[in-house]
């Protein structure tokens, strides 16, 4: 008996001593996710998810706004001029603000998803069935994304930190890279993509051309921005590879009929468009049309924070007074949800006594269906839209002289049947012409902050700051006064949370 | 001190003294069993010379004077001296007796218990009274202000609230720093655990108790064990400190039949102070007014309309006090019973109860039952059994949702405090009179629920068979915890984040943990002077977590609110389930023993394996050693008559901790938050990597040394306990903060050490002590330091103090809110520092006109009426080497320290006094020397000129104002939005004393009834005042208790609640 119970002592001692101590999680790991062509799919869509996060999209779309010169808003501490989002980056004296803090964030989450994709994924340089050519196409948009990250955020911070890797406990902190070498990476990465991008994972994704039309874009930058050229090439260089990549572009995509349609739930994915973000409202991915839907427009909760200063109005009012475009850009009469009272700011009512009154909303982002009631839209973001690559076209062959820029914006203005007659004069008059097209054309889509940027301080100073401050209607009392300060609206600060994580980044 | 200790050597050596004249008793000395008793002392009475010992058969011989009084005093060590009389015999026969009074109490320790006097570490012991046991609702509430070392933090004014316990200090900096609990046996380490949030970044969900389920009536004793001998044979497990409490049982004789009843009033012990109707209208017409904008209110003598368009409405505004409004007394109520008995063979307790609270938010309610069985039962002589049962079912209404985004209208906390105080309403009933996007803080009491359904049971099984050698016995224990929580949070369409058409967050937590222990136990004495207690044994400790988050919006129907989730139409959060299931198995050993009641020596190791390392890293050993002297019965003390006891310890030991969650050294790639869409109008399953992993993760381990002084003295009127300490964690496992140009947010890594010294003393004074009346007094002072010593794994980087740049390693702590205000962190962790300290601006009051020092931030120049934050000499003009200039821009180089979160030290103190049937205990607790960035204060005490958010009084009457130039509150429209830090304005002292319970107490006479044995009323009054200098609610800062990484902040906490209580316990 005694022998026995030492036995079972012994023999629950050594069964508890073998018990089991290895985890079995629930979810999948690397090899998992990048192995299987579905799930390497479901990665993708987390990227493109990434850009629909909150500080990705909306809080995007608020910053680059705010920081372009053209808007004003009622968020931040009351309807007023001296509110404190007016007061700090709507008037280009931007400080450590959480819209483009977030931003900075969002973007970054992406490139380390995209960084996922590039280092996990094997590429194959001739593809032999449709598995390789789904993870050629997954890497090569994962490419794409990543160069379209790191140039919104190059153009907006300058000197920024660049991940190609995804960090590990040894690895967590760079140093800023210089904007000259990130864009140097942007050129790899939008190559890369051209050359893998093939169109397998199908419809709803960005094909190589939005990797063409992105280089363009880089290679524009570039050309007005002497300090980030490479030793070897001239101005006229970028500008001739920017033809080069927008041209592999053209013929490609075609102009929706109706100017105002793009921005509707009903006309997405549109011959169009060439970059563009799927929204649904099951999803819950969108709260633009929260954000951004005027005053009692609809019934339900919205903000309406982004109102257009009234002198951008009046430009494009002033340039092409019968402009369709007007009705699909500007909101300033309309009917409210709630009683069908109307409501009138300005220019429907002319007297710029109050603050909330004096500027037109941005009617793109608006939710057009009025007894709509969900938080959540289901409007599609478009990113890159055919239209804009026709005018790059435009102002890449202004710069060539080769004679195709009047053809080029002339496709855009027939769309909306405005006259090309801005556009008659010297090469001067055309680059002035075709820089205020992109405000009419795009304006609020998220590139004006750059577009007024792109030829430097004192083409912004000049065509959009002085433009702006001394328009024949400003009023201080409603009108915010832009900086002209070189060292302040050119970019922003870096984001302090990176400041106080980053152990390589001072300032 | 010589004199002494020859007369020990004389008596020990030479038992037997023989003298001229001289009467000679021999005799024999036996212990209670009648086995006999070496080693006893034996005196002739008034002789300080004259003394013999027992031998080991017990046998003395003494030669005594005849002229001598003729008695001897017979002592041992743990036996009732016995004085004999032997004036007329010469042999004695003795049977000693145990003083069990002090000597042989027994004491329970990790896996078993020991002598008291055999205790080598640290712990404090906490006496539960009857009373306060009834009052409180949760264990923590019985830990404040009784032990030494023991920091609680809670609220009273949510039932269920989060708590915080800390044991000597910070010990990590990972956040929960939380202490193991040990209930019979059974571990439960959940203080901190809660569902998770369903809801978006922003969203601060409030974290609920952890504890509830363990009911404090039911609690016999809880000893804290704080010292690494103390709580090392818990292993990983027991880094910061355990808590072992010992449920009660039944006693032998006639069934015990306990009731109780109380009812209690909770009161909101303080409000903000903030404009009424008046001043605020005062102050937007006055922000319009700077703005150019049209007036927006009309003030008529005593009326007050809202104009719109310039026509004042027909109707006056209304004007509300919202905190009043919201804040209200709340009702509670108690009761329950308890019976008990037993004999030899075995006993039971059972006890039920039923407890509804109320909260001082409208609508907030907590209402709980539970029940316990607890039965012993020897089934042959040589085997017994032991079982516990306790179940507990709970279901609360929070009221108190909140988030971090620090808007006047996303916490129920800054809703009643900032939004304003006067409503208008136009022909068509619709308050006109303020944005839309602004909830009203009624929105919170009817169109909010956050209703939580908790069950928690605990249970155990436990066979102990004495084996066939002497003293020893195998133990072999199965036990469990199981809980299961469903929360749900309701946001209707009033409410911010339930517009337009509600939302509901859903969470879930079952948590299933068991353990299954096997000891082999050595309990045993040898010669009388050798003790040992020891045991070896093997634990395997499972815990399975499985939480479930799910949320969605747009319901079509808003009447079911949290019961029909199937009506919303948009999942913003796909339901997720996230497991985190741990294993830990461990060996253990412990040997104590003691020699001849003196000098006593405690070995422990234990050796655990976790499931949560990678292999190589997964197992770690943990050894600790302390020694006790027991001072108090060498012959030189107990000759002196200075001590009743004396005892001096010291330990050394290390303990593991792995207190991450499980997976952190894989890559998980998992689904997003969200989904995503695509062109067919339906959504996809994004993926992405949801945490970096890092496969080096390892033990933290903390290595403490402790030496301890027992005493008591003047016939036990003073006795006490000062212990020593110095304890440094290294390899501290954090969620390092890392850039986000990485792409992630944080990673869990092993970095840094932190050092704890401290000094803790608690000393209890019984000046009277009869049986008419007995008055005490007890108090516990802890003082406690913590320094960052290590940070290696930190590069060296300009670090700026005062203006002055050097080199150090360190790093931020969180960003506090996901706002605009205080979205920049408030602590710092710098290497050689205290930890977590405040830092931040400096600032040197207003800037008035004529200034001329405008300093900028990132360009926007200061103008008169902003604060003037202080520009830090950065700068070398003269080229002397000594800073004297600023550089005109303030930015993160003119951070430095603002202030201390840490306190100088905790204390608490107590009084009991019974006089014959009344009895009165106040105690106290308190904290001093910490200082607490107030938040709140960046809108409430900053005129920022938003025409919806209210502020205080101060803020707008000393408003700088180019007429009337303020040096204390800046202009009206200046925000700290958009700083780099936060400014010295809102550092304040935290210190504070509180009157933590008052309890009056009489018992009925019930001698003449047969229906009571005991009839005992009482009121009591639960933090009834607190003495502070802290402009906000509450001093004991409950925001962020996990956070470790955010420390001593109060953002949106909520206030506290004054609890006043009237009780009945019946003894039948």
């Amino acid at each position: 008996m005694k022998n026995f119970k030492i036995i079972l002592l012994t023999l629950i001692g050594v069964l508890v001593y073998s018990c089991d101590i290895d985890e079995e999680p629930i979810f999948l790991d690397s090899a998992a996710t990048y192995g299987d062509l579905e799930i390497a799919t479901g990665a993708l869509d987390g990227i493109y998810q990434g850009l629909t996060a909150y500080g990705a999209q909306e809080q995007r779309i608020y910053a680059l706004n705010g920081f372009s010169g053209f808007f004003t808003t009622g968020r931040g501490g009351g309807n007023n001029v001296n509110n404190t989002n007016n007061q700090t980056l709507f008037s280009l004296k931007p400080v450590y603000d959480i819209d483009s803090e977030n931003m900075w964030i969002a973007i970054y989450s992406v490139i380390g998803r995209c960084n996922g994709a590039i280092n996990n994924i094997t590429t194959v340089a001739s593809t032999s069935d449709i598995n390789e050519l789904g993870f050629n196409d997954i890497s090569g948009q994962a490419y794409f994304v990543r160069a379209w990250s790191y140039f919104s955020l190059v153009r907006l911070w300058g000197d920024i930190p660049l991940w190609l890797t995804l960090p590990d406990s040894d690895n967590l902190s760079k140093a800023k890279t210089s904007a000259k070498e990130v864009y140097a990476q942007i050129i790899s990465d939008a190559q890369m993509a051209t050359s893998l991008m093939n169109g397998a994972i199908g419809a709803g994704y960005p094909k190589q051309q939005a990797a063409n039309m992105l280089l363009a874009k880089v290679y524009m930058t570039l050309a007005t921005n002497p300090d980030l050229q490479a030793d070897d090439k001239t101005e006229s260089d970028y500008w001739q590879m920017a033809y080069d990549e927008a041209n592999m572009a053209y013929g490609h995509y075609s102009l929706e009929p109706d100017y105002s349609s793009l921005f509707t739930d009903e006309n997405e994915n549109s011959n169009e468009s060439i970059f563009e973000l799927q929204i649904s409202q099951d999803a819950a991915n969108s709260q633009m049309g929260r954000n951004y839907t005027p005053w009692k427009y609809k019934s339900a909760l919205h903000f309406g924070w982004l109102r257009v200063s009234a002198d951008v109005f009046l430009d494009h009012q002033a340039t092409y007074p019968d402009d369709p475009r007007l009705e699909g850009t500007y909101l300033y009469n309309y009917s409210r949800a709630d009683n069908g009272n109307s409501v009138k700011v300005y220019p429907a009512i002319s007297a710029r006594s109050q603050f909330s009154k004096s500027h037109p909303y941005l009617f793109k982002f608006t939710e057009k269906d009025k007894s709509h009631s969900n938080l959540y839209g289901d409007q599609n973001v478009i990113i890159y839209r055919y239209a804009e690559l026709l005018i790059m076209l435009a102002e890449i062959s202004n710069e060539l002289q080769n004679g195709q820029q009047l053809g080029f914006i002339t496709e855009v203005l027939d769309r909306v049947g405005m006259s090309n007659a801005a556009y008659l004069g010297d090469q001067a008059t055309f680059r002035d012409a075709i820089m205020t097209e992109y405000r009419f054309e795009l304006l609020g889509e998220g590139e004006d902050a750059h577009n007024n940027r792109r030829r430097g301080f004192d083409y912004f100073l000049t065509h959009t700051i002085n433009k702006h401050n001394n328009n024949p209607i400003f009023s201080s009392k409603v009108d915010l006064e832009l900086s002209t300060d070189p060292t302040q609206v050119m970019q922003l600060p870096i984001p302090l949370t990176e400041i106080n994580t980053n152990d390589l980044i001072d300032d | 001190m010589k004199t002494i200790f020859r007369l020990i050597i004389f008596s020990v050596l030479t038992p037997l003294v023989a003298f001229a004249q001289s009467k000679t008793i021999t005799g024999t000395i036996n212990d209670e069993l009648g086995l006999p008793l070496p080693g006893v002392t034996i005196q002739v009475k008034d002789s300080n010379n004259l003394g013999a010992v027992t031998n080991f058969d017990g046998v003395f011989k003494i030669s005594i004077p005849s002229d001598s009084k003729q008695s001897i005093v017979l002592s041992y060590v743990g036996y009732l001296t016995e004085e004999v009389d032997v004036s007329k015999n010469t042999t004695v026969s003795v049977n000693l007796q145990v003083d069990t009074d002090q000597l042989d109490e027994v004491v329970v320790i990790g896996y078993g218990t020991v002598l008291k006097k055999d205790i080598t570490g640290s712990l404090s012991s906490v006496t539960i009274k009857e009373e306060v046991a009834n009052q409180s609702t949760s264990v923590d509430q019985l830990l404040q202000g009784r032990a030494a070392g023991v920091q609680v933090i809670q609220n009273g004014g949510a039932p269920g609230s989060g708590i915080s316990v800390k044991i000597r200090g910070t010990n990590s900096l990972r956040g929960n720093n939380e202490p193991l609990y040990v209930i019979d046996g059974v571990i439960i380490s959940s203080a901190g655990e809660d569902v998770s949030s369903a809801g978006g970044g922003l969203e601060g969900q409030e974290v609920q108790n952890g504890l509830n389920g363990i009911n404090p009536r039911d609690i016999e004793s809880i000893q804290v064990l704080k010292d690494a001998s103390a709580t090392a044979i818990y292993g990983s497990r027991g880094a910061n400190g355990v808590v072992l409490i010992t449920t009660k049982k039944g006693t032998n004789g006639k069934a015990k039949v306990n009731a109780f009843l109380t009812t209690s009033i909770r009161t909101i012990t303080k409000k903000y102070n903030v404009l009424d109707g008046f001043g605020f209208a005062n102050y937007v017409n006055e922000i319009n007014e700077n703005n150019g904008v049209d007036q927006r209110y009309l003030i008529e003598g005593s009326t007050i309309y809202t104009l719109e368009n310039g026509t004042p409405l027909s109707d006056p505004a209304q004007e509300f006090n919202w905190q009043d409004e919201i804040y209200t007394d709340g009702i509670s109520q108690k009761f329950g019973a308890s019976a008990s008995g037993g004999s030899d063979q075995g006993n039971y307790y059972i006890s039920a109860g039923f407890d509804s609270q109320q909260g001082i938010v409208k609508k907030s309610s907590f209402k709980s039952g539970d029940i316990r069985i607890n039965l012993n039962q020897k089934l042959n002589d040589n085997l017994e059994i032991k079982a516990r049962l306790s179940g507990f079912f709970s279901s609360s209404d929070f009221a108190e949702g909140g988030d971090l985004a620090g808007g006047a209208n996303r916490s129920l906390v800054r809703n009643a405090i900032a939004f304003r105080p006067l409503l208008a309403f136009n022909d068509d009933g619709i308050d006109v009179s303020g944005d839309e996007t602004l909830t009203s803080p009624y929105a919170w009491i009817d169109d909010f629920s956050d209703i939580s359904k908790a069950t928690r049971y605990i249970g155990s099984l436990g066979l102990t068979y004495k084996l066939p050698i002497k003293g020893m016995s195998y133990e072999v224990t199965y036990g469990g915890n199981v809980r299961n929580k469903d929360r749900r949070r309701w946001f209707g369409p009033t409410t911010f984040q339930g517009r337009p058409n509600g939302a509901l967050q859903m969470s879930t937590l079952n948590t299933k943990s068991h353990q299954f222990n096997n000891l082999l136990k050595f309990n045993r004495k040898f010669n009388r002077k050798h003790r040992i207690n020891s045991l070896v044994g093997v634990t395997y400790d499972v815990r399975n977590v499985e939480r479930s988050v799910y949320a969605v919006a747009g319901f079509i129907t808003t009447q079911f609110t949290t019961s029909q989730p199937a009506f919303g139409e948009s999942i913003t959060r796909p339901l997720t389930l996230a497991k985190s299931d741990q294993q830990i198995v461990s060996l253990l050993g412990r040997l104590n023993y003691t020699y001849d009641n003196k000098y006593t020596l405690t070995a422990t190791i234990r050796r655990d394996g976790v499931s949560k390392f990678s292999e190589g890293n997964k197992y770690g050993v943990f050894p600790s050693f302390a020694f006790a002297w027991n001072v108090g019965n060498e012959s030189f003390v107990k000759n002196s008559d200075l001590f009743e006891s004396l005892k001096l310890r010291a330990g050394w030991g290390q303990i593991g901790n792995h207190g991450i969650s499980p997976y952190g050294t894989l890559s998980n790639y998992g689904v997003s938050d969200n989904l995503y869409g695509n062109v067919d109008g339906g959504t996809n399953i994004p993926i992405g990597l949801l945490n970096l992993s890092n496969p080096d993760l390892t033990w933290e381990t903390t290595e403490q040394l402790n030496f301890g002084l027992d005493f008591s003295t003047l016939n036990d009127v003073v006795s006490g306990t000062i212990d020593i300490y110095n304890k440094t964690t290294k390899d501290l496992l954090q969620n390092s903060n890392i850039p986000a140009s990485s792409g992630f947010s944080n990673i869990l890594v092993n970095k840094g050490a932190i050092s704890n010294k401290g000094v803790e003393v608690a000393l209890n004074f019984v000046p009277i002590s009869t049986d008419v009346m007995e008055l005490s007094f007890g108090g516990n002072i802890s003082f406690n330091k913590t320094q960052i010593t290590d940070l290696n794994s930190q590069p060296l980087q300009g670090f700026y103090e005062n203006g002055a740049v050097t080199d150090r390693r360190f790093y931020y702590g969180n960003r506090v809110s996901g706002g605009n205000h205080f979205k920049s962190p408030a602590n710092v962790f710098v290497e050689g520092e205290e930890s977590s300290l405040f830092y931040g601006f400096q600032t040197d009051g207003i800037y008035q006109t004529e200034a001329t020092d405008f300093v900028s931030l990132l360009g926007v120049d200061a103008v008169p009426g902003d604060v003037r934050i202080i520009d830090q000499l950065t700068e070398d003009t003269d080229g002397d080497g000594v800073l004297d200039s600023g550089d005109g821009v303030i930015d993160v180089k003119d951070r430095t320290f603002i202030g201390n979160p840490n306190p100088d030290f905790i204390y608490g103190f107590n009084m009991n006094l019974r006089f014959k049937r009344f009895t009165v205990s106040a105690l106290f607790n308190g904290v001093y020397g910490n200082e607490i960035a107030n938040g709140n204060l960046l809108q409430l005490d900053n005129a920022e000129a938003s025409v919806f958010n209210n502020i205080s009084p101060e803020a707008y009457n000393n408003a700088w104002r180019p007429d009337n130039q303020s040096n204390t509150h800046p202009r009206i429209g200046y925000t700290t939005v958009g700083q780099a830090a936060i400014t010295d304005r809102i550092i304040e002292d935290g210190s504070y004393l509180r009157l933590n319970n008052l309890t009056i107490g009489y018992d009925i006479p019930v001698t003449e009834t047969s229906l009571f044995d005991r009839l005992n009323v009482y009121i009591a009054g639960q933090n009834l005042f607190t003495w502070t200098n802290y402009s906000g609610y509450d001093p004991e800062v409950s925001t962020f208790l996990y956070t470790g990484l955010i420390n001593g902040v109060d953002f949106n906490g909520a206030p506290n609640a004054r609890n006043l209580l009237l009780g009945v316990n019946m003894s039948f």
